[in-house]
């Protein structure tokens, strides 16, 4: 687990994080010993501490069969399971490969990449579980809209094929009715439809560093300097957290000194690994105020081009290096840093992989991919999921938003009708339990089966079933999405067809096809005997869609 | 984000010594005894790099680049105190004559980046993970080759010097039939538009459909009207068009000072699919339509593309009663960093976007 750097402004005003400190203890000394190495990499891999020579090619182990592949890209790209039909073509690898090439194209790919973005974010949930929740202005659907909004320009980014500069080069940002409302700014007329559109407040645009969002999420203490907004931007675009740097000093400044940390950070050669960066990057971010929680929320997101002066008289804005005037200047510079779109390749290689990436030449190979396709999230998401390293057969465990998109799918329901499984989306508590995320204390996903991920699937099944099994029932047979065999009420069902039912369900609820004489429906049909039958249908249905959602094969994937 | 072994594993492996675990990339990296000393300014006496290293370390980009390894060494953990145009106050006493800012300031003092680095005296405390640091000193070795471009610099940052101002607004006119819109377009200086001249123009947009209908320039602080020019029929200039180029024959209405004339024209028009954008904007494979009239001189292209709408717009009007300092700042106006007419959002009746652009003075 991580946790946002409440003290960050401290740390880095005393040259260093807690890592840093325990590591200050130790002073310079003299090189190791020679008999034990000469010091040069050679003798490092004869160790065993860096591995031999160039690296060689991986091997990714047996790899996903097709139609796994199918669901898995299903799921990832659309959030939904493949259909039927889906995995039947999926049988032949090169139907299987073009329908992959299909769910790249579909609508609901942008959304896909705007949460999967938001493990690097982390705003998606954020005011639900800040001090924010506690403002009047703060309803669940402010809450919400708010921390989407810079997602938002992630969706539109990855589902109109702009290049990914466009993230922090983009000259409006996603607005709607609701987020207007929370910050207390004019609305768009657009409901809770998102629309592009400057702000109106004259702000440097610079894409969603001009988020109000993003920097109420990344907010300074106003002794921080805006260091911490300053190393966000780092770790999100660039993937070069200051925090992760293997810094190493003698931390024995004078009292003087330890009484000035500000002026120490600006002359302590010590301090200058992080801060020669941090802070003339941190002089960017004047115009937006750093936190107090009492202040009304219209007040901290609107730019102040006064504050925005008095920061830049502090220092002068600078990327690494480089003069800058403020925010567009800013962006600017990250579109053309190389470092730019490889953590780009990092962050969604990680999220499609469940695991950091360790493969310089798979990086690069996306890399390249990505940058040949106009540095489009298509065209990097196409290189990763036809990667051997995307079809290894390791086991992948649905997010929460995942099994929300897929399950909704499955028995059909709108977004307008009552019953939905939004909690599972937004609501910190399920997030957890699924091994998620709530953006605020708990930022990195537990990717391993869990307990928690059980009990989540048990209250699923029981929120799902028996509405699904009522709605099934007054549709139409040929409106039926999982009962497509038979009625689940009909008590004079033969057995040969509760059987071909029985097989549907696994088909689609577990994207697992088999037929209605395998072992698996063998043992669906004692599930489904044992709890009534055909003589009470409805309960022995509803016992095993319960089982089916609490199956492992429902969550992975 | 790929992790190098960390000094914590180098001490719990019992590997290392306290000295080493304080510097990992001190005296643990490869030395090179090959390199020359290095001059007071630290520019390297002796070759650099041959060019002719051995593998590429496990771990490391296969090839290495000055994209993929030195630049984002360099950026990552030198630019900030050895940056040529960094604040002084930021140097923390670097060198005053020691800029690293792009590979061949680095490729002249190879010699002396690779015994700092390698000796762990740079960066002053470290910072560089042991992988990070093998790759980059394996990619010196290799010559320490760049691109030919400064250090993180794929396109050069705008300088802003004046504040434009465009505010396109889309009147729901219910005169029109129903696919039809009216889009207004002002473009201008300040904020809001109070000083300069400013341009506004009528189009009638029917989705990839648009016709110019008119255009009228101001002179805000006095509220005059500078010139006037209204076609019909109106000039049709659409991006979604499926012909490579059509003609129109169109009568334009001249308004200014001195008086109103009726100018009979006609216009070719070309369309042109997939020209190359402004690398600055953040669009990709627009459409350019260019309408040049046979008679007067005037041009007027504009590029947009199916999702992002208008990219670029400029006017060129070299008749008596042409404005051309409008033209410029048109052209200006329009070749800087654009938002967009559509954005993929769709706008609606009723609606308006602005924008506020940087660019320099015409």
């Amino acid at each position: 687990m991580l946790r946002r750097a409440t003290v960050f402004a401290t740390l880095l005003a005393a040259c260093g994080g807690p890592e840093h400190a325990s590591k200050s203890v130790e002073p310079a000394h003299d090189p190791p010993p020679s008999d034990s190495t000469d010091g040069t990499a050679d003798d490092l891999r004869d160790t065993g501490l860096l591995p031999p020579g160039p690296e060689p090619e991986t091997d990714p182990g047996p790899l996903l069969s097709p139609t796994e592949w199918v669901t898995r890209a299903s799921l990832d790209l659309r959030g939904v399971r493949p259909s039927a039909a889906e995995l039947a073509a999926a049988t032949d690898p090169t139907a299987a490969a073009e329908l992959v090439d299909g769910f790249l194209e579909d609508a609901r790919f942008g959304s896909r990449m705007a949460w999967l973005y938001n493990d690097v974010l982390h705003t998606a949930v954020w005011f639900d579980n800040s001090l924010y929740r506690y403002f009047p202005e703060m309803t669940p659907e402010a809450g919400r809209a708010a921390g989407f909004a810079p997602l938002a320009m992630v969706e539109h980014i990855a589902a109109t094929d702009q290049p990914w500069s466009a993230l922090v080069t983009a000259r409006e940002l996603p607005h709607n009715d609701v987020v207007a409302s929370f910050f207390g700014v004019a609305g768009t007329g657009s409901g809770d439809a998102w629309v592009l559109a400057p702000p109106a407040d004259g702000r440097p645009m610079a894409g969603i560093l001009s988020s109000p969002t993003l920097w109420l999420a990344y907010d300074g203490d106003r002794t921080n300097f805006n260091r911490r907004r300053a190393n966000e931007v780092a770790r999100i675009f660039l993937c070069a957290d200051f925090l992760a740097r293997d810094v190493t000093f003698e931390f024995n400044l004078s009292p003087e000194a330890l009484s000035d940390l500000e002026r120490a950070v600006q002359t302590e050669p010590a301090c200058g690994s992080c801060h020669a960066v941090l802070d003339p990057m941190a002089a960017f971010f004047g115009g937006f105020v750093e936190r107090s929680a009492n202040e009304p929320t219209h007040q901290l997101v609107q730019y102040s081009p006064w504050t925005a002066e008095w920061y830049r008289g502090w220092a002068a804005p600078a990327y690494f290096g480089r003069p800058g005037t403020d925010l567009a200047d800013l962006g600017a510079y990250l579109a053309a840093d190389p470092r730019y779109s490889r953590c780009a390749v990092e962050n969604f290689a990680q999220g499609l992989l469940s695991r950091p990436v360790d493969s310089a030449r798979e990086l690069e190979a996306w890399h390249t991919d990505f940058a040949e396709g106009g540095l489009t999230v298509r065209a990097l998401v196409r290189s990763i999921v036809h990667s051997d390293a995307y079809r290894s057969a390791d086991r992948r465990l649905l997010t929460t938003e995942q099994i929300a998109t897929s399950v909704a799918e499955l028995v059909g329901w709108s977004p307008t009708e009552e019953e939905d499984l939004t909690e599972l989306v937004w609501e910190a508590e399920y997030r957890l339990l699924g091994g998620g995320t709530d953006d605020a204390a708990i930022l990195v996903r537990n990717p391993e089966p869990n307990v928690g991920q059980l009990v989540l699937m048990t209250w699923v099944a029981r929120r799902v079933v028996v509405p699904t099994l009522t709605v099934e029932a007054g549709r139409a047979a040929e409106d039926r999405r999982l009962f497509t065999v038979v009625d689940p009420t009909d008590r004079s069902a033969s057995d040969t067809d509760v059987r071909a039912q029985l097989a549907v369900l696994h088909t689609r609820m577990l994207s697992r096809p088999v037929d209605a004489t395998s072992d698996e429906v063998d043992a669906l049909v004692a599930l489904f005997d044992s709890a009534g039958g055909t003589s009470d249908p409805s309960s022995a249905w509803e016992v095993v869609l319960h089982a089916l959602l609490r199956h492992p094969h429902a969550v992975l994937y | 984000m790929r992790r190098a072994p960390s000094i914590s594993v180098l001490v719990a492996a019992g590997l290392a010594s306290g000295a080493a675990a304080c510097r990992p990339d001190s005296a643990l990296l490869p030395s090179k005894s090959t390199f020359s000393s290095t001059d007071g300014a630290g520019t390297d006496s002796g070759a650099p790099g041959t060019g002719l290293a051995a593998d590429v370390p496990a771990g490391c980009p296969d090839p290495l680049s000055w994209a993929n390894t030195g630049e984002p060494y360099l950026l990552t953990y030198c630019a900030g105190c050895h940056a040529e145009g960094g604040d002084p106050a930021f140097r923390y006493g670097a060198p005053p004559d020691l800029f690293l800012d792009s590979a061949d300031d680095v490729h002249a003092r190879s010699a002396r980046v690779r015994a700092r680095i390698a000796d762990g005296t740079m960066p002053p405390t470290g910072g560089p993970s042991l992988a990070e640091t093998e790759c980059f000193l394996a990619w010196l070795d290799q010559g320490a080759r760049g691109d030919g471009t400064p250090l993180g610099s794929g396109t050069a940052p705008p300088v802003a010097a004046v504040a434009w101002e465009v505010l396109e607004t889309v009147d729901d006119d219910p005169d029109l039939p129903g696919t039809l819109l009216l889009t207004t377009t002002l473009v201008g200086l300040g904020r809001p538009v109070a000083t300069g001249r400013f341009a506004e123009e009528r189009w009638l947009v029917d989705g990839d459909d648009a016709w110019l209908l008119s255009r009228t320039r101001y002179d805000p602080q006095t509220d005059a009207v500078l010139s006037d020019d209204a076609w019909e029929p109106p000039l049709r200039l659409s991006w979604g068009s499926t012909d490579d180029g059509w003609t129109v024959e169109t009568t334009r209405t001249h308004t200014d000072t001195a008086g109103t004339e009726t100018l009979a024209e006609v216009w070719d028009v070309a369309r042109i699919v997939g020209v190359a954008t402004d690398p600055r904007s953040i669009d990709t494979a627009p459409v350019q339509v260019l309408a040049v009239e046979r008679g007067a001189g005037l041009e007027l292209g504009v590029e947009l593309s199916a999702r992002m709408g208008l990219v670029r717009r400029w006017s060129f009007d070299d008749t008596p009663t042409g404005d051309p300092e409008l033209d410029l700042i048109d052209t200006l106006l329009f070749e800087s960093r654009l938002p967009a007419l559509g954005s993929g959002f769709p706008l609606g009746p009723d609606m308006e976007w602005s924008a506020r652009i940087l660019g320099d003075a015409p």
